[in-house]
């Protein structure tokens, strides 16, 4: 190790050279990754609730439903104006691409028909082909709605002041892909481009369901990479307040960076796809990346402080000394403006006004940091470019390189242990089926392994070039803060009476997560994520409340051959089953097929209520299919049947889209069909609530099977590294306590796990490991070293231990910011449950698990110790 | 350079100026877009047929519904209106199930229907000419044909179709109702010269957009004597649903003196 990293600072220049050209690289290969979106691709195929919506959508075109409400200001909506209003809407969406035109539900639609007895037969035409502008016109439009119970709630409301229109959106062609019609931002935006011109006194208008939603979405989504800057300049704010460093400030930024870099360009060049649920894999890669260059950087310190010729005296700095003063001045120089912008944007609600406001107060109040950056550039150039005697004498540049070489000799095999552990556990997840847990493993994996090449090549190579400390410097370094201070009570609890406490909390912790975690469920609601004051959920609470529910749940009737569903008795079997539906809580009502046939046996019998039913004869069904298909469109009935009468699609209008309450639902249905379908009929649930249901239920079950399997990795190579398994259970120690507080909290919270909690919940496993890796390696170099239990104890809690913290709280503290992302509560889970995953396992690390080592004095760490 | 690009357009303009003089007097001398459109109006209408035809109606997907009919016709005395008796073979679930559809190109036509499994006749009230032909991709209009005074008609050019030289004739209409209750807001038309059948046509919807796709294949002149033709290949294409209807005549007698008493409810029913 010593002639390797000797190697490595005799040919710093070349090292750095190198490692930028291999950024450079890699950045080059990110325009070769691909991004994936569609989470079709994602979840398994097999999944019964997936293929079932992909097949609806094939064959009957439905997959997402925007719903329009066109609700009138005073009076019905039988106002010539008002319908005019739904029809020009109507005929603007039947224009925008990526809405299914033939699937458009509406009073102004022209699949929407009134089936209507006459004396010596049948009569149909479309409910309104034009505004009818008479009284009697209205009137008649109004029987028209009344007559037609398929229509009553879906395209307008029992009280009549609300017409609606349901809009079909499906994903987007090849040829969309080609034109950049992709996403839901563009499909909303086209959505409120043919509504706006319409708004005025006489109405209100709301949009909502899974276009808008998922829109909006994909607007917070782009608040990600932006949060993350800020995240990222957060932990350097608090590094920087904790070494008080320039070095301090950038150098454990650096490394994550480059390692997220290099594992991004990487996987484009092996085309390995990344996908959404992996937009939070950068942070695990920082978390980790900070963790090793933290405790690099604070073992650096101390052997530079060993390695000067005055030892690590404390030297008084010179009243005047430039880094003392703007070192002491920074921190709160870049607090002001940063408290200043939370205080605005938590005021106004907006991200932007907030980072606005920091920018502001920024400029001015960061002169003394400007300043701070501009000494140490000409420090650091007049150091590259002689006299170096300016800036620090050759007794301190020996004593630098020898830090750094000393530092990676001491450092370097543990921080390579505990990164082989993390990227083997991470790799294992190559195993699993899910595409995306995949990726999720070769991105944390590759991204660790870079971490490590950085931190033995480059940063110890830069360094190398860099100016030693000056005495200034390191005296803010050496000074105690408040870091310090909790090692310190950490250190004095551990080896006091109050090491039961320790115990006692633990346990106590440990009761509470298993309580909390009783009551977690694995629960998803897309409009769940959204805070209920953004305009989208007022509107779709409101039109949910006034119409049969704007979530849609379809269930495909599939019998085995040809005109499978012409046989009566399937159709009663359906229209018995659409009765029972609706008799259930949340559901508003149910179209299907069943239900024109109805329709059309009352009207062929002079409209006559008692044959409101199913005919008996199923060539009397053909009959009236035929004679329907001979007035209307051949697509009239494209939502409801296939074309060769085989599938039949049954639209569930349902008032939650909560997993929970379909999943109930579903079993019901599924009882329901055993006892009243013929055998040779299969129901399957499909749309975007069974979809979300499907996904919620195989990511959250593999990505929990996937916590656990990191975890046996770990501890396994723990056991090995260490020759016990003693060393595996201390090690996972940490990491088993911040998951189970993690599920334990969401659970006592009334979070449930969906997609983002469980994509948070595994981050954290991936971080605790190394806390405990760094402090059993320390200890038993102090306790080998000669050193007494006590005083090994303390000295390690205030060198590696205080290093732990330092990065713990410094990424707690920089995803604590998007506790102020406001309306998007994704953001807000994913800072509570960082925060919390970040200061549990560093609390266990220090204190649970040291404790655990005082109390049983396993063999593995005492070994060394002099008797 | 600019300058030079600008005398370009200008001697391309005085080109074309040119062109369009020397066309006017050439035009005017020959058959009127009208007169042909007036021709090929008239030229189906055969004074009455009995025939076997086969139904394929297919879907984006391609999924097909065969229907198979045998059916007679029979011009009104107007001439212009056809009766027709359309009676199912095929699907065998609506076989008997006959329909009959007195045209009235004035108003909304009437179809009567007779239902084998209640024995009933019924009468279905449907609604216009630019709506679905039983189930089809041709509309009620397509079928009766469009009055040519309510369109205006442009030569815009000769091509070959199936190696028959036509005329490509663009016809507009005159005014908003019946672009509404046509549908249509263009109709192209290749009509074959001298003969004056169409062999291909294409509709463009009220947005613009080319709608529709038809063309005409197999055509027999049957009546030679007034020059009336039957196709017994028929296609269209809703380009925008995808859906395609082919129809396909297998057998076909004309002017066979079917009589009129066909053409009644009662018939219907006696059957």
């Amino acid at each position: 190790m010593r002639n390797y990293i000797e190697l490595i600072v005799r040919l710093r220049w070349l090292v750095i050279a190198v490692i930028l050209g291999l950024t450079i690289f890699f950045v080059k290969n990110l325009g070769n990754l691909t991004v994936i979106i569609d989470p079709n691709t994602i979840v398994p195929q097999s999944h019964p609730f997936v293929s079932t919506t992909l097949k609806i959508e094939e064959v009957f075109g439905s997959r997402y439903v925007a719903a329009i409400g066109v609700t009138a200001k005073i009076g019905d909506v039988f106002q010539p104006e008002i319908l005019a209003k739904v029809q020009r809407i109507t005929q603007r969406l039947s224009e925008t691409p990526r809405v299914v035109q033939t699937n458009l539900l509406s009073v102004a639609a022209s699949r929407v028909k009134d089936i209507k007895g006459t004396e010596d037969g049948m009569q149909v035409q479309q409910m309104m082909e034009e505004v009818p502008t008479s009284p009697e016109g209205l009137a008649a439009l109004k029987e028209a709605l009344l007559r037609n119970d398929s229509y009553m709630n879906s395209v307008v409301s029992e009280d009549f002041k609300t017409l609606t229109i349901l809009a079909e959106v499906r994903d987007a062609s090849p040829e969309d892909k080609k034109e950049g019609r992709v996403g839901f931002t563009y499909v909303s935006d086209r959505i409120n481009e043919a509504v706006d011109p319409e708004r005025d006194d006489s109405v209100t208008i709301e949009v909502t369901g899974y276009p808008p939603f998922i829109a909006l979405i994909e607007k917070f989504a782009e608040r990600t990479p932006f949060l993350l800057m800020i995240a990222i300049i957060i932990i350097g704010v608090i590094h920087f307040e904790a070494f008080r460093t320039l070095q301090g400030l950038i150098l454990p930024l650096v490394t994550p960076i480059i390692a997220v870099i290099w594992a991004l360009g990487f996987m484009g060049l092996a085309n390995v796809p990344l996908d959404i649920f992996n937009t939070l894999t950068p942070t695990l890669i920082l978390a980790v990346g900070a963790g090793h260059a933290v405790q690099l950087l604070k073992r650096y310190y101390e052997e530079y402080n060993n390695a000067q010729p005055n030892g690590a005296e404390y030297t008084k700095t010179k009243f005047f000394d430039v880094s003392r003063i703007l070192g002491k001045l920074s921190p709160i120089m870049l607090g002001i403006p940063v408290l200043w912008g939370f205080f605005k944007g938590f005021q106004t609600g907006e991200l932007s006004d907030g980072v606005l406001a920091t920018l502001q107060v920024g400029s001015i109040s960061l002169i003394p940091v400007w300043l701070f950056f501009l000494w140490a550039s000409i420090r650091l150039i007049t150091y590259i470019f002689k006299p170096k005697s300016i800036v620090a004498d050759d007794d301190s540049i020996a004593a630098n390189r020898q830090a750094v070489i000393d530092s990676i000799v001491k450092i370097g095999p543990v921080m390579l242990t505990a990164g082989i552990v993390a990227s083997c556990g991470f790799f294992s997840l190559m195993v699993f089926d899910i595409v995306s847990i995949r990726v999720f493993g070769v991105f944390s994996g590759i991204g660790i392994l870079s971490i490590l090449a950085v931190e033995m090549t480059f940063i110890p190579a830069l360094r190398a070039i860099l100016p030693p400390p000056s005495q200034g410097e390191t005296n803010l370094e050496k000074e105690e803060r408040i870091w310090d201070r909790i090692t310190g009570f950490y250190a004095r609890t551990i080896l006091g009476p109050n090491r039961k406490h320790i115990f006692s909390i633990t346990a106590v912790l440990i009761i509470f997560s298993i309580y909390g975690m009783s009551k977690l469920t694995i629960e998803s609601s897309l409009k769940g994520y959204f805070s209920p004051d953004l305009e989208v959920m007022k509107s779709d609470r409101s039109l949910n409340a006034r119409m049969a529910g704007t979530n849609t749940i379809y269930l495909m009737i599939e019998g085995e051959e040809q005109d499978a569903i012409k046989d009566p008795a399937v159709l009663k079997a359906m229209d018995k089953l659409a009765q029972f539906i609706e008799t259930e809580p949340n559901i508003g009502k149910v179209m299907s097929i069943a239900e024109f046939i109805k329709q059309m046996n009352k009207s062929m019998n002079a409209d006559d209520p008692s044959y409101y039913r199913i005919p008996d004869s199923r060539n009397t069904i053909a009959e009236y299919l035929l004679i329907y298909s001979m007035s209307g469109s051949p697509g009239d009935f494209d939502a409801y049947v296939d074309y060769d009468y085989k599938l039949a699609n049954m639209v569930v209008f349902s008032h939650s889209d909560n997993t929970t309450d379909m999943l109930n639902l579903w079993s019901k249905i599924q009882d329901f069909v055993d006892k009243n379908f013929p055998s040779t009929v299969t129901v399957n649930v499909g749309g975007s609530v069974a979809q979300s249901a499907a996904l919620a239920e195989v990511i959250v079950k593999d990505k929990l099977l996937n916590i656990a399997q990191i975890a046996g990795v770990v501890f396994l190579f723990a056991s090995i590294i260490f020759r016990t398994p003693i060393a595996g259970l201390l090690v996972i120690t940490p990491l088993l306590l911040s998951v189970l507080t993690n599920m334990g909290l969401m659970g006592i919270l009334g979070l449930s796990l969906n997609i983002p909690t469980a994509l948070v919940s595994s981050l954290a496993i991936g971080i605790g490991a190394d806390y405990a890796i760094y402090m059993l390696f320390r200890l038993r170099e102090e306790l080998a070293s000669g050193t007494g239990v006590d005083e090994a104890f303390h000295k390690v809690l205030r060198t590696a231990g205080t290093a732990c913290l330092f990065v713990a709280t410094a990424v707690a503290g920089g995803y604590a910011v998007q506790v102020f992302s406001r309306g998007y509560y994704p953001h807000t889970w994913t800072a509570l449950l960082i925060g919390t995953a970040m200061i549990v396992s560093v609390t266990a690390a220090l204190t649970v698990m040291p404790s655990l080592i005082l109390k049983f004095r396993p063999k593995f760490i005492f070994d060394g110790v002099k008797k | 350079m600019r300058k030079n690009a600008i005398r370009l357009s200008i001697n391309m303009l005085f080109v074309a100026l040119g062109t369009l003089v020397c066309l006017t007097p050439l035009t005017s001398f020959a058959q009127s877009a009208a007169e042909i459109m007036q021709e090929n109006f008239v030229v189906t209408k055969v004074t009455d047929s009995e025939s076997e035809s086969t139904f394929i109606l297919r879907n984006k997907a391609g999924k097909e519904r065969v229907r198979k009919t045998f059916g007679t016709t029979k011009l009104k005395k107007n001439g212009i209106d056809n009766m027709r008796m359309t009676r199912f073979i095929e699907p065998t679930d609506v076989r008997g199930m006959v329909s009959l559809l007195i045209e009235q190109s004035e108003k909304d036509d009437d179809i009567w229907l007779y239902l084998p499994s209640m024995k009933k006749v019924r009468r279905l009230v449907s609604s216009n000419k630019r709506d679905s032909f039983v189930g089809t991709d041709f509309s009620y209009g397509d079928v009766i044909g469009h009055k040519v005074q309510d369109w205006e008609h442009l030569i815009v050019g000769e091509e070959l179709i199936d190696g028959f030289e036509c005329y490509v004739i663009e016809s507009t209409p005159k005014n908003k109702t019946i672009a509404k209750n046509t549908g249509y807001s263009k109709r192209v038309s290749w009509i074959q010269k001298e003969a004056y059948v169409t062999r291909k046509a294409d509709m463009y919807n009220l947005s613009g957009a080319l709608y529709k796709q038809m063309s005409f294949k197999d055509l027999q002149l049957v009546e030679p004597e007034k020059n009336r033709w039957t196709a017994r290949e028929l296609r269209a294409t809703n380009v925008i649903s995808g859906h395609s209807t082919i129809v396909k005549v297998d057998k076909l007698k004309v002017n066979v003196g079917v009589k009129t008493s066909y053409f009644t409810t009662r018939y219907m029913e006696s059957e």
